[in-house]
């Protein structure tokens, strides 16, 4: 259970970062309906936990907060990318992919070695 | 770095805790909002759209939970949170905080006491520039090194050791330390002191003040490090035979004495008479390197050998300065960095044996040549630091012990008190509380009552210190003892009050948050204790604690038991109605007849007081003060020189102290400068060395002349209250070197002492007003400044005896009284069957004579075991004394018994109709 979780929390953070890279400034019901969509809603979130996630984020100063007007004119607090969460997501893309490609030749029986 | 900001994030979070909550509700509102509208376009109804965000959002609390968690600073806030709970905990049950803090106020208490008496005397360094470089240099040799020295003036003693060279000394002569001075490389500073210091009487204009003196080198305080506040310190020119008087004042004396005067330096002031200047002041934390004396002046060796010329005092003809065979300086050296003390000790011993040659001519033994020792000064030395070291880890062992019994006492408290929270405890676990965030709330509690107790103690320990001061430095005692509440005791109580608080609230704490929830739901707030036989934690604390004391009160009892028996020593004659006192005319310049005639007049001047039986005086007072010694050979008896005890007499001596002289006469007005030189024996010479020969007529040899046995004296004590009789020879004071400037006199009458006092002081200020009386006193009082440090010793060991088996009593009460409370269901069923009174009254008194047995079965083999430590501090009985074994266990039963008592009779007066409906 705390595995998963762990797991979860730490693709979350990922997950976030590239959002708002991909898509610019964003609110927290933006953000949990884009990673929705480009799971194919296989990703069940449970969207509360965002807010935890982007508190954290935030801190760490990879991303940062202002209120703003949404499109339909509801007050909301609009996430963007800073520099140093630009650099930070192109590291822990680097990092993902190569284990991804380690995990992936570990399970298929590590073919060439 | 990017932890650095997280915090600083955090930091600002806590201090925007309530706008951050409100911001992040509107956020979630709109989340939800946007959530909403969404489902409400797919077609839901409002409610269904509402459900369903709510759904697809989760928890909301939880996350806000986590989210407050991450923004803020966790740690504090729980902190403060459980500070305010257990504070509002320990408001609502003020009486059972207070006892709490009470208990741990005295046991910390008696714990910084004792610490801060280590500290003063054990850890303190001296308040010199790098102390940890300073070395004493010390000798040792197999036998009383007679062929180098004729008197030790200082400390020279058998050790005891019982290894080879048992016999050691601390003093040199002052060639011999010329030479270590000069010739030592391993050394920076060569620092030198007299062994001795003097009692002096300092003219202050109107009238004269008593005062400490001590002789230093011309280097001392350049050596140690020790600038002078005002004017300059002693220098190597002062410490010469043409140089003029120069003397150092001690801060005390010159502010108390000398009203802080600044334009001191330069000034003249009268020591025994004669004129010295002010060359300035010490320091004020500067008492010299002897913890146990501090001398309000410091005078150059120089003017001290000097001083001694004047009065007489020249043991080989010459002065001290030139004599090697008066050993009197202590040495202390500054080691060079780099340089090992094996390495130090093998160059001192080489410049040492070398400068013995002129002393000691031929050497027909080697091997009885002294040898140098060097010993760390870095805290001063001294008798007061070795005497009391012994004493004060014991007592700290001793308090320690007291902490504990204490601090399972206060174990014991919460652990009831635990119980009666189980409820409680019980509810908060069952809602999800975790069991780690309970026990450090639990700690936190246990946490700040042993800070109040702390606090407590440290208010019992300034109290106990400044009664401990009176204790220890009572008469005329000059030594240098500062109590002090400072950083190093400040962290001690601190750590022990902390340690404590961690040991008596972790078990509850663990104990109590380890229940299963269920049953304690259900069944209500009795049982947390109970572990299915009678053997509760409860009982088992107490009966430990009972164990504990068991050691405590067997040694109170052998160090008063001890006390008691110096006191009433039989010192071989009748100490009451024997009045003493000094008087020092030899410092108003009286010398030769008219010294004698001043000691004549006044014994006879005293014996015509009414009601005075005998007067007579003596070099030394007959039991408390110092002792002589010389060596000694008796013709056709005893070849090899052996150091007799020495005491110097007036005539009348014997009678005064009502000593029987068993055979020939005393020592009387006959024997003057011109006759026949005489010496009266004890019999404990006489029974050593002439085998059942009358050895009146015999003749002893001490070295200078023949003294021909007159008389034998019955034993008596001389010096020491411990010291065993040993042979011991009496000279008369016109007989021996030049006559003393100083004598005490005894006084023997009856009536009352004050009108007696008064009477002496009269015939004194009559015979000369300049020679003033002092150390007034009776032999009784005298014995009882000597007993100083048993006395306290005693006091304290008893104190935290008494304190220890109040603490047992106190936990072992509380144990009992919960139990019969929990049982009272128990003994009303017990009553409803049939059971006396009287049953159920002794039923609980077995049980707790049963605990308190068990504590005596462990108490005394521990105590068995402690008491050998005690061992050269007894005296007259041993470590084992079976009686006193005996009578602390009695009374360890006869104290817990009525502790017991009370409870045992509230359970026999059970109504047995409330008992059954009690629950």
């Amino acid at each position: 259970m705390a595995a998963k979780t762990e797991l979860l929390q730490g693709t979350l953070d990922l997950m976030v970062l590239k959002t708002l890279e991909a898509m610019g400034p964003m609110h927290g019901y933006g953000i949990a309906r884009r990673i929705e969509q480009v799971s194919h809603e296989f990703l069940h979130l449970n969207q509360g936990t965002l807010y935890p996630a982007l508190l954290r984020l935030t801190q760490k100063g990879w991303i940062a907060a202002r209120w703003g007007t949404s499109e339909n004119n509801r007050r909301a607090r609009f996430y963007s990318l800073t520099s140093a969460g630009r650099k930070q997501l192109a590291n822990e893309t680097e990092s993902w992919e190569r284990m991804v490609e380690i995990m992936g030749r570990m399970l298929r029986g590590a073919e060439g070695a | 770095m990017t932890k650095l900001r997280v915090l600083l994030a955090r930091i600002g979070g806590f201090f925007t805790k309530k706008q951050a909550d409100r911001e992040l509700d509107d956020e979630v509102r709109a989340h939800l909002e946007m959530l909403e509208q969404e489902n409400r376009n797919k077609g839901m109804s409002a409610e269904e759209a509402h459900n369903a965000a709510l759904r697809e959002f989760g928890g909301i609390e939880q996350m806000k939970e986590t989210y407050r968690e991450s923004n803020g600073l966790m740690f504090l806030e729980t902190l403060m949170q459980d500070l305010r709970y257990s504070l509002r905990m320990l408001r609502r049950n003020p009486v059972f905080a207070l006892t709490i803090v009470l208990l741990l106020g005295l046991g910390i208490g008696a714990n910084t006491a004792i610490f801060s008496g280590i500290d003063a005397i054990m850890l303190r360094l001296l308040p010199v520039k790098d102390p940890q470089q300073l070395l004493i240099v010390e000798w040792s040799s197999q036998a009383y090194p007679q062929e180098f020295v004729t008197d030790i003036e200082g400390e020279g003693r058998h050790r005891g050791s019982g290894g080879p060279f048992d016999f050691g000394g601390n003093v040199f002569s002052y060639p011999s330390f010329t030479e270590l001075q000069t010739h030592s490389r391993a050394f920076s500073d060569t620092v030198g002191f007299a062994g001795n210091y003097e009692h002096v009487n300092v003219g202050l204009g109107s009238h004269a003040e008593s005062a400490i003196l001590q002789a230093v080198s011309g280097n001392y305080f350049a050596g140690l490090g020790v600038d002078a506040v005002e004017g300059r310190t002693l220098l190597p020119q002062d410490d010469q035979d043409s140089a003029a008087p120069a003397c150092v004042v001690s801060y005390n004396f010159w502010r108390e004495k000398l009203g802080e005067d600044h334009s001191i330096a330069g000034k003249t002031i009268v020591i025994d008479g004669g004129a010295v200047t002010v060359a300035g002041v010490a320091p004020a934390e500067f008492f010299g390197l002897q913890p146990d004396v501090a001398p309000d002046f410091w005078v150059p060796l120089h003017l001290y050998a000097h001083e001694q010329q004047q009065l007489g005092n020249l043991d080989n003809g010459v002065p001290w300065t030139n004599d090697p065979k008066t050993w009197w300086i202590q040495a202390v050296g500054r080691l060079r960095p780099g340089i090992s003390e094996a390495q130090a000790r093998a160059e001192l011993d080489i410049v040492f044996k070398q400068s013995l040659k002129p002393a000691g001519g031929v050497i027909r033994d080697k091997s009885k040549m002294p040898r140098i020792e060097v010993l760390s000064a870095k805290r001063g030395l001294g008798s007061l630091r070795l005497q009391y070291s012994k004493s004060l880890l014991l007592l700290i062992a001793m308090s320690g012990i007291v902490l504990l019994i204490a601090c399972s006492n206060v174990a014991g408290l919460l652990l009831v008190r635990a119980a009666a929270r189980q409820r409680e405890i019980a509810v908060r676990l069952s809602l999800g509380a975790r069991r780690l965030r309970l026990i450090r709330q639990l700690l936190t509690e246990s946490l700040i009552l042993a800070t109040l107790g702390g606090g407590a103690g440290l208010l019992f320990a300034l109290w106990a210190n400044s009664a401990l001061t009176g204790l220890l430095l009572s008469g005329r005692s000059p030594a240098h003892l500062d109590l002090r509440i400072n950083q190093t005791v400040l962290a001690f109580t601190a750590v022990v009050s902390l340690a404590s608080g961690i040991f008596f609230g972790l078990i509850p704490a663990l104990r109590a948050t380890r229940i299963q929830t269920f049953s304690a739901l259900k069944q209500g707030a009795s049982d947390l204790v109970r572990s299915g036989h009678w053997l509760t934690p409860g009982k088992i604390l107490s009966g430990a604690q009972v164990g504990l004391s068991v050691p405590l009160l067997i040694c109170a009892a052998l160090l008063v038991r001890t006390l008691q028996d110096l006191k009433q020593v039989d010192i071989g004659f009748a100490r009451q109605h024997l009045l003493l006192f000094n008087v020092a005319p030899g410092l108003n310049g009286y010398m030769e007849s008219r010294l004698s005639n001043y000691y004549l007049e006044l014994e006879r001047r005293i014996n015509s007081i009414p009601g005075v039986h005998a007067a007579s005086f003596s070099t030394h007072t007959p039991v408390g003060g110092g002792i002589g010694r010389s060596g000694g050979t008796i013709p056709g008896y005893l070849t090899e020189s052996f150091s007799f005890y020495r005491h110097v007499i007036g005539p009348g001596y014997f009678d005064s102290l009502q000593v029987p002289i068993i055979l020939g006469r005393a020592i009387d007005l006959r024997d003057t400068q011109d006759s026949n030189f005489v010496v009266v024996i004890n019999q404990k010479l006489a029974q050593t060395y002439f085998h059942g020969d009358n050895p009146v007529g015999h003749h002893i040899n001490f070295g200078k002349r023949d003294y021909e046995i007159i008389g034998v004296a019955q034993d008596v004590k001389y010096g020491g209250l411990r010291n065993p009789i040993v042979p011991t020879v009496y000279l008369s004071y016109l007989q021996f070197n030049a006559i003393p400037n100083w004598m005490y006199f005894e006084v023997r009458g009856s009536g009352g002492t004050d009108a007696l006092a008064a009477a002496i002081q009269r015939e004194a200020l009559n015979l000369d007003k300049n020679v003033p009386v002092s150390n007034l006193k009776t032999q009784d009082e005298l014995i009882d400044e000597m007993l100083v440090l048993e006395r306290t010793l005693a006091a304290l060991s008893a104190s935290l005896g008494a304190l220890a088996l109040l603490l047992a009593c106190i936990g072992l009460y509380g144990t009992m009284a919960y139990s019969v409370t929990r049982r009272t269901n128990e003994i009303g069923v017990r009553m409803a069957l049939g059971a006396e009174r009287g049953t159920i009254l002794g039923m609980v008194l077995r049980e707790t004579l049963t605990l308190v047995l068990v504590g005596l079965a462990v108490g005394i083999p521990i105590a068995w075991a402690a008491t050998i430590a005690l061992k050269s501090q007894l005296f007259g009985l041993s470590a084992h004394d079976p009686a006193t074994m005996l009578l602390a266990s009695l009374a360890i039963v006869a104290v817990t018994g009525i502790a017991g008592y009370i409870p045992a009779r509230r359970a026999s007066r059970v109504d047995p109709m409330v008992a059954l409906r009690y629950e």
